[in-house]
């Protein structure tokens, strides 16, 4: 069975205009970057529940006060299973979920903490699962480091020990805006989304140089670089509208061979080919 | 079937391969939905904010989707989410449908983005006024460029059916793009 010619093909005509006109309309990039956000929140629960076992755990929700902070807390017991520590901060700016409240999770543990700034600063902690087959039995721990909220200006840091106990890698206040080499095997997709939303709000702020410092080192940072293709067009974006020909084109290269799917393939290849 | 009990294993167990392959399917597919919702009958704003609940369920059923499949049980959701919308949406839909065709009447001079977006409120009004079954095969074909076999394929329902479908949707499409014009003509709007 041949398909009939498509009438938007038609070279001329109300009906082609029309059609072409439809198909070209593309979702903003904020509109993606939200969606990925709402996930990505998302995923820090499902990363924490993931590892349920077959105790049900206590579980309480808390709002934090104060000027947009957020606070969520869901902290629980586990037994048979694996303890996840995961403390994030949500990102209250792009979305209007990612505060956890009230979940019931079945043999977990996990301590979501942080205010909701902007640009948000986010810590993460990942524990490695609890040797089996013993149980775990084992209240989320609350270290200082781990609940403390943290300042606008620290740099993302996401590590994952190799025992629930071993502290996580913190970088401090005032110190530079490039995050630590870290390896971020099995980093949630939260942390990641975190990663660019900073890079973006640098960038947003006027911040150009830091900004894409922190765009440069986002796949030494995060290997899996699950969210590549929004960085490759941030980089992309930026380097175009500052006349940087040369590093606009070599993102947009990267995007389009990598990712021809994406979104923003059609920004890249307006780019590549005018 | 061991090899969907596997892989069921595999992505209830590992929480990053989860999140791996969300980010995948809004990567791949969240253009399809957001224009698909768009065209479905949903402003920019609704079909952002239907978008994002049509992969947040993805999120939650994500055990449920076999990867050939993806785009149509992404195609699914979309649909019952954007009818959930619709409805909810539908009195305030009404006031901007009329207000388009207002703004059909063509501007010669007009910079070429309000044209398009002329362009794509007229287009959304036609297609707002078509049968829901031909409107969705019309969609797919002329919009996301699928064959008619993977129409049939995505929509559930034999090549034939959707074929015949086809052929009365763009029976219809044109007819009313050819009365619009003409009231675009009697309006002065064209000549």
């Amino acid at each position: 069975m041949t398909d009939p010619e498509r009438i938007s093909k038609r070279s001329r005509g109300l009906a082609a205009q029309l059609l072409q006109a439809g198909a070209e309309e593309q979702p903003a990039e904020a509109s993606v970057q939200q969606t990925l956000a709402a996930l990505g929140a998302s995923a820090a629960v499902v990363s924490a529940a993931g590892s349920a076992g077959a105790v049900a755990g206590s579980a309480k929700g808390a709002l934090g006060a104060g000027a947009g902070a957020g606070t969520a807390t869901v902290g629980g017991t586990a037994a048979g299973g694996a303890v996840k520590v995961v403390s994030a901060t949500l990102l209250m700016k792009w979305v209007g979920i990612g505060v956890v409240g009230g979940v019931g999770l079945a043999g977990a543990a996990a301590v979501a903490s942080g205010p909701a700034v902007s640009p948000p600063a986010f810590h993460a902690v990942v524990a490695a699962p609890a040797p089996a087959p013993e149980p775990v039995l084992k209240p989320a721990p609350a270290t200082p480091e781990l609940l403390a909220p943290s300042t606008a200006v620290e740099a993302p840091v996401v590590a994952v020990p190799t025992t629930p106990s071993t502290p996580a890698p913190h970088v401090g206040a005032g110190e530079p805006v490039t995050p630590a080499p870290v390896l971020e095997i099995g980093a949630p997709l939260a942390a990641e989304v975190a990663y660019v939303d900073r890079a973006r709000a640098l960038l947003a702020s006027g911040q150009v140089e830091p900004g894409l410092a922190l765009l440069r080192s986002y796949e030494r940072d995060f290997p899996e670089a699950r969210l590549l293709p929004e960085v490759l067009f941030l980089q992309l974006e930026t380097c175009d509208r500052l006349g940087r020909a040369s590093e606009a084109r070599s993102a947009a290269r990267r995007l389009l061979d990598g990712f021809p799917k994406s979104p923003h393939a059609s920004r890249a290849r307006k780019l590549l080919f005018p | 079937m061991a090899a969907e009990a596997a892989a069921l294993d595999e992505a209830e167990s590992s929480p990053r391969a989860s999140s791996q392959r969300l980010v995948g399917l809004v990567r791949d597919h969240y253009a399809f939905v957001w224009r698909l919702l768009r065209r479905l009958g949903l402003r920019e704003g609704d079909a952002d904010d239907a978008a994002q609940q049509v992969f947040l369920t993805a999120s939650r059923r994500l055990h449920e989707v076999e990867a050939p499949r993806e785009r149509a049980f992404l195609y699914g959701v979309a649909l019952n989410v954007g009818a959930r919308a619709r409805r909810s949406l539908g009195r305030r839909r009404e006031e901007p449908l009329e207000a388009a065709s207002e703004r059909v009447a063509p501007e010669p001079n007009a910079e070429q983005v309000l044209e398009r977006r002329q362009a794509r409120a007229l287009l959304d009004q036609l297609l707002d006024e078509m049968p829901e079954e031909l409107r969705v095969v019309f969609v797919l074909f002329e919009l996301e460029e699928l064959s008619t076999p993977q129409i049939a394929e995505l929509c559930d329902i034999p090549v034939g059916t959707a074929a015949s479908r086809l052929r009365r949707a763009r029976e219809d499409f044109e007819e009313r793009v050819a009365r619009a014009e003409a009231r675009r003509r009697f309006s002065g709007g064209d000549t």
